[in-house]
């Protein structure tokens, strides 16, 4: 899981330094406090979300914000330990439960009763949910651009 | 009710008339609460940063164009309405939230010192998206509240002993700890409709 992360980031590396060879880029990064998810995770994720919405008869939330934050914080947690731990609840040891799987989304309790307290996957009785079950990366990188 | 549905088996109450004005401030600023992270940089909101001058300018026109004639050009009844300042950009609004963020020794010392109102502790992660909605309800109850409750929240990817030793699980989650010491704490997991909240405080507390 290791050698396969530290591949993703060499391979982000690269890309970046074959765009911009010799040329320093003439605007700065800006140093964000917490490390962003990569976008290869996130493009993971928001795909594995729009398959199990559809999959599960489930909607997205009303507000695209709340879907955007929960799809970034998976893939943080898949960059991070290997595996899309759910980002809504606080763990002892984040490595045990992501090995141990009853919270890796799609987590136990939405496999067995469509119960996502997350509101990534919202059945349509539910207040919040909207009509829809496709988010774009577009959409998520607007929502989650201030954070 | 579970407290895992508790978040989503409710329909949320209408907002006082007093507060769907600020509601809608808050609507507009909704990136700005995805940005209580950022960096503080901008300036603060002053009206003196917007342009009197230009508005003092403009209310020289009605005077002279609104008189009729004849020989005037043909002119819009109205003139178009000038705003008083720029509508502030989402950016800056609410740079100064209400409801501070603090450290787990931060919070210690106030849950062991003397308070004369409840204090409100919200355990929230950054990419946990019902703790943006929580947020957004907190900050409208400190306005509604002002002094008479504490709001205060705390990273729980920051401050992880603390969580752990207050057993937070699902986030977000609530404490609602009353001034009084006799009184046991109340503690909320997952998203709670805002008069839910205002219930605790008011009769708990």
């Amino acid at each position: 899981m290791t050698a396969l992360q530290a591949l993703t980031s060499y391979g982000v590396g690269i890309s970046s330094f074959v765009t911009s060879p010799r040329v320093r880029p003439h605007h700065r990064r800006v140093i964000l406090a917490k490390v962003e998810p990569s976008d290869k995770s996130v493009e993971i994720m928001r795909k594995f979300s729009e398959q199990y919405a559809r999959k599960s008869g489930t909607y997205f939330c009303v507000d695209k914000g709340v879907t955007s934050v929960v799809i970034k914080g998976l893939a943080d947690h898949k960059d991070s330990l290997g595996a899309p731990l759910c980002p809504c609840r606080h763990y002892d040891d984040k490595a045990a439960e992501a090995g141990q799987g009853f919270w890796n989304c799609p987590c136990v309790p939405m496999r067995e009763r469509k119960e996502c307290h997350c509101m990534l996957f919202l059945t349509p009785d539910n207040d919040f949910a909207g009509q829809e079950q496709t988010i774009s990366l577009e959409e998520i990188k607007v929502a989650t651009a201030n954070m | 009710m579970n407290s895992s549905n508790s978040s989503t088996n409710f329909l949320p109450p209408p907002p006082p008339l007093s507060l769907s004005l600020f509601k809608l401030g808050i609507m507009l600023s909704v990136p700005s609460i995805f940005s209580s992270r950022a960096p503080p940089s901008p300036p603060p909101l002053s009206l003196s940063n917007f342009p009197f001058k230009t508005h003092n300018r403009n209310l020289l026109f009605p005077t002279t164009t609104t008189r009729p004639s004849l020989l005037s050009a043909p002119i819009s009844p109205s003139l178009p309405r000038k705003l008083l300042c720029r509508p502030p950009s989402a950016k800056y609004v609410r740079e100064d939230y209400l409801v501070k963020k603090l450290s787990a020794k931060e919070v210690q010392e106030l849950v062991k010192g003397e308070r004369n109102v409840p204090l409100i502790i919200d355990f929230y992660a950054t990419w946990c998206g019902p703790c943006i909605l929580m947020a957004q309800e907190l900050e409208m109850l400190a306005v509604e509240y002002e002094s008479n409750a504490l709001i205060v929240k705390v990273d729980t990817d920051d401050e992880y002993e603390f969580a752990r030793d207050m057993q937070v699980r699902g986030l977000p989650t609530l404490y609602f700890i009353s001034p009084d010491p006799n009184k046991e704490a109340i503690r909320t997991e997952g998203l709670i409709p805002i008069q839910m909240m205002r219930d605790i405080i008011d009769n708990q507390m």
